[in-house]
Formats: C-alpha cells, structure tokens, sequence
C-alpha cells in the first residue's frame, strides 16, 4: 500500500501529514496551490490597489483627526501613510493572531478601508511578515468577537469591529 | 520501493510531497507545472 506524505514548513513552524489514501493529500495541495498563485495574483495588482487605498487613506485621515496619533508614531512614507510592516514594527503584536489583528486595524484605519477580504489582507499581510492569515485566524478572532462578517453579493468580507479596535488599542497600540 | 519528493517554496511558505505512488506524484507535479506555466503566460 502507498504512502502519501505533505509536509508544509513556514518560519520555525512544521505541519506533516501522513495518508494511506493520496485524496486527502492532494486536496491539501490543492488549496496551496491555490494560495500560491493567488499570492502572485494580488502581488501584480498590488500597486494599483495600493493607488486608491491611499487615496481612501488620505480622506480618511482628514475626516477623522482621532487618528492623528498613526502620523506622529509611525514613521511615514508614501504621501504619509506607513506600510504595514513598520505599523508592525511599531505596534506591540506578540504572535501571529495579534499581527492580524494590527493588520486588519491598519486596512481599517490607516488605508480607510472598511471591509477586506482574505485575498487583500494577505496580499498587505505577506509581504510584511512572510505569513498568511488563514480561515482558522479568522474564526478565532470571530470568535473572540473582534471581527464582522459580511456576506452579499460581492462575496465575504470581513470588518474589524468596535471590539477588535479596542483591542488593538487597549493591548497593541505602540 | 522507490520514493518520489516534490517540493514547492515560496516566500517563507515549503511544501514538500513525497510518496512511493509514482503517478500520484506525477499527476501533482503536472498540476503545479500547468499552473505555474499558465501563470508565466
């Protein structure tokens, strides 16, 4: 009987799977295959995206002078708005769930975007650390109540909420 | 029995397939390689 072994390496982190049966094994790959392409897919729409999220950004800012603290903690660039990685850098993330939670309070606050999807997270979240955010991140921090769902349409879509920027406030803020 | 390794970096992300079933490996391989040529296209 064959053996089917995946064994998936992220920073100091290892999954391994084992199956006597490749099903399983291949639909694993089948979503990092997935995610693999749709990495390159959003990293060559990046700068177009990045156009009018700063944008957004801009008017954002202007409209909403609580959160001028971002200007003067963070170190700015491009046009004023930092990147992920040094809100990172300058927020007090402890792991990888509360480096998602910076980033969803990044998209929401700094970039002026309400809602964001898996997609575009990852495609901001990626670059700056090197990891994804995968569904299981998502439903803890539903879980925990810090995020919305919103389903329609367009598809699901997520939104930090009241409770997940208190969070990032109360025990991420740099 | 022979064992066949396939292995896939990006970034940070490694994934490493191995199996001592020839063809699956080869049906996983062919997938990968149709996608990321189609990707280059």
């Amino acid at each position: 009987m064959s053996v089917y072994r995946l064994r998936v390496k992220c920073n100091n982190a290892q999954v391994e799977v084992i199956a006597k049966d490749g099903t399983v094994i291949a639909k694993e790959l089948d979503k990092y295959l997935a995610n693999f392409m749709g990495i390159n897919t959003v990293t060559v729409e990046e700068p177009k995206e990045e156009i009018s999220l700063r944008a957004l950004a801009e008017s954002s800012v202007q409209q909403q002078q609580k959160e001028e603290h971002f200007s003067s903690q963070v170190a700015p660039v491009n046009n004023g708005t930092p990147s992920l990685s040094e809100f990172i850098d300058s927020s007090n993330g402890y792991d990888d769930f509360s480096e998602f939670i910076i980033g969803a309070y990044y998209i929401k606050k700094v970039l002026g975007h309400e809602f964001f999807t898996l997609k575009t997270l990852n495609s901001k979240f990626y670059p700056a650390t090197g990891n994804l955010v995968d569904f299981s991140m998502i439903e803890e921090a539903r879980n925990r109540g810090f995020i919305d769902t919103i389903e329609d349409e367009n598809g699901v879509r997520y939104c930090l909420n009241e409770q997940g920027e208190a969070f990032f406030v109360d025990q991420l803020r740099g | 029995m022979a064992e066949y390794v396939f292995k896939m970096k990006k970034g940070e992300v490694e994934i490493e397939l191995s199996s001592d079933d020839a063809e699956f490996v080869e049906q996983q391989l062919a997938k990968w390689r149709e996608e990321i040529l189609k990707k280059q296209g």
